[in-house]
């Protein structure tokens, strides 16, 4: 795989991505260049800012990020005709955010956390309606109390890198020293949460 | 009492092994600390999922990429220039011409190597010049006609005799300066000043030598001046 990400195919970004590590963030970045006239084009054809589709178009990368990373883009059409799909449909919500102060049409309801659905049926009931009482805000309140490397290591660990990406990052010798140093500034947030 | 990370950490990574996990499941149902930890957790993730990604959009949108559609013009132009340097490459080496310099060194070789004295005011002097020059002494004949001129700074012959020995030995700014001066006199009956100035420009072939050398060629013709049919010859071939 070459890593010249101006001249990477749509399969070697692709393969990029999954990789992992600091390869998904040239490759994400790369990607986002490439296609970045969407922003203009949306706001000719929309009627939008150049802000509001800037804001459409990055959400629409991040969307095609998740969606190849969790194994949801099958590949059937182009990422280019992907992506620009994704992008008009944001677009549109956009459009009608503007004129109706309604959310996303093209909202699929809220979402399971993914990882709930490995519990056991009888817990996960349970645990679900103690996450619903979970502050969010505050919780994203404390998150700034923590140091700068606690911070940016759980946010890695939340975007799906590894622990050795995050060694790497961080310098850590191994990635179970990472490990355990990302386990222990969780345990450093919830007693934050809890005073 | 302390809260098993790891194990959690573990669980939702599908590293435990089967019995573990089981069993990580079983205390589930029992244990109230561990229901707190499990739902902290994702709830946490979730949390830090939701910064990360409002995280990484800011830094996206900061980018400032071009927003222009790229336009495969500049590379189509570019592939044209190519084209177009390679075509006339193509024809300068395809043509059958001989380079001004190789024209000029015909020349020297066939009437400038053996020198012959025609008139002198100081024969001495300059007869031993040309003797070292045809010699091979190009060194010390231009000395000996250097030192000639700056007692004889008119002597017509000292000055194109030196003039030839300066192209020969490669100083073609000297040599010019040599033979513009004898182009500039009026009183000789033949003058070839004109001639091995196109000579000498031709011999250092530098960046707009060939055209000035036509141009001198021409005037050579036009006046009938010494060297007009070898002038014509040259000019043909060029």
């Amino acid at each position: 795989m070459r890593f010249f990400p101006d001249t990477l195919s749509d399969a070697d970004l692709l393969d990029g991505l999954r990789a992992g590590g600091a390869n998904r963030r040239l490759c994400e970045t790369s990607l986002y260049d490439r296609y970045a006239y969407f922003i203009r084009e949306g706001a000719r054809k929309h009627r939008l800012d150049e802000d509001e589709t800037a804001t459409a178009y990055a959400d629409a990368i991040l969307s095609v990020i998740d969606q190849v990373l969790t194994g949801r883009f099958e590949g059937r059409s182009g990422l280019k005709t992907y992506l620009y799909q994704i992008f008009t449909n944001k677009c549109v919500d956009g459009i009608r955010k503007k004129t109706t102060n309604r959310e996303s049409v093209h909202q699929q309801g809220v979402e399971i956390d993914g990882i709930l659905l490995q519990l056991p049926d009888e817990t996960r009931s349970i645990i679900q309606q103690l996450i619903v009482r979970h502050d969010a805000e505050r919780l994203r309140e404390q998150l700034q109390l923590l140091g700068d490397k606690c911070r940016s290591m759980l946010l890695a660990w939340a975007e799906g890198f590894t622990d050795e990406h995050i060694a790497q990052e961080h310098q850590y010798n191994t990635a179970a020293v990472a490990k355990t140093s990302r386990l222990r500034c969780l345990d450093k947030l919830r007693e934050l949460y809890r005073t | 009492m302390t809260t098993d990370w790891n194990n959690i950490d573990d669980y939702f990574a599908n590293r435990l092994p089967a019995d573990e996990r089981n069993q990580f499941d079983a205390t589930l149902r029992t244990d109230e600390a561990l229901v707190e930890a499990v739902a902290f957790y994702v709830s946490a993730r979730q949390t830090l999922q939701a910064e990360a990604y409002t995280t990484r959009r800011d830094e996206l949108i900061a980018r400032k990429p071009r927003l222009t559609r790229p336009t495969p013009w500049p590379y189509a132009l570019a592939a044209a220039a190519c084209l177009a340097l390679l075509l006339g490459i193509g024809w300068i080496l395809w043509q059958p011409q001989t380079a001004p310099s190789e024209l000029a060194d015909e020349y020297i070789q066939r009437n400038l190597t053996e020198l012959a004295v025609t008139m002198s005011a100081d024969a001495d002097s300059l007869q031993r010049g040309l003797e070292e020059a045809n010699a091979g002494n190009l060194t010390e004949a231009d000395a000996l006609l250097t030192h000639l001129l700056g007692r004889q700074p008119t002597n017509a012959d000292a000055l194109r005799y030196a003039g030839i020995l300066s192209l020969r030995r490669g100083q073609y700014e000297t040599a010019l300066r040599r033979f513009e001066q004898l182009s500039r006199r009026t009183d000789l009956v033949v003058n070839p000043g004109l001639f091995y100035q196109a000579l000498t420009r031709l011999k250092r072939d530098g960046p707009g030598d060939a055209d000035q050398a036509k141009v001198l060629l021409q005037r050579v013709i036009n006046q009938q001046s010494e060297g007009d049919t070898d002038a014509q010859a040259l000019l043909d071939k060029l």
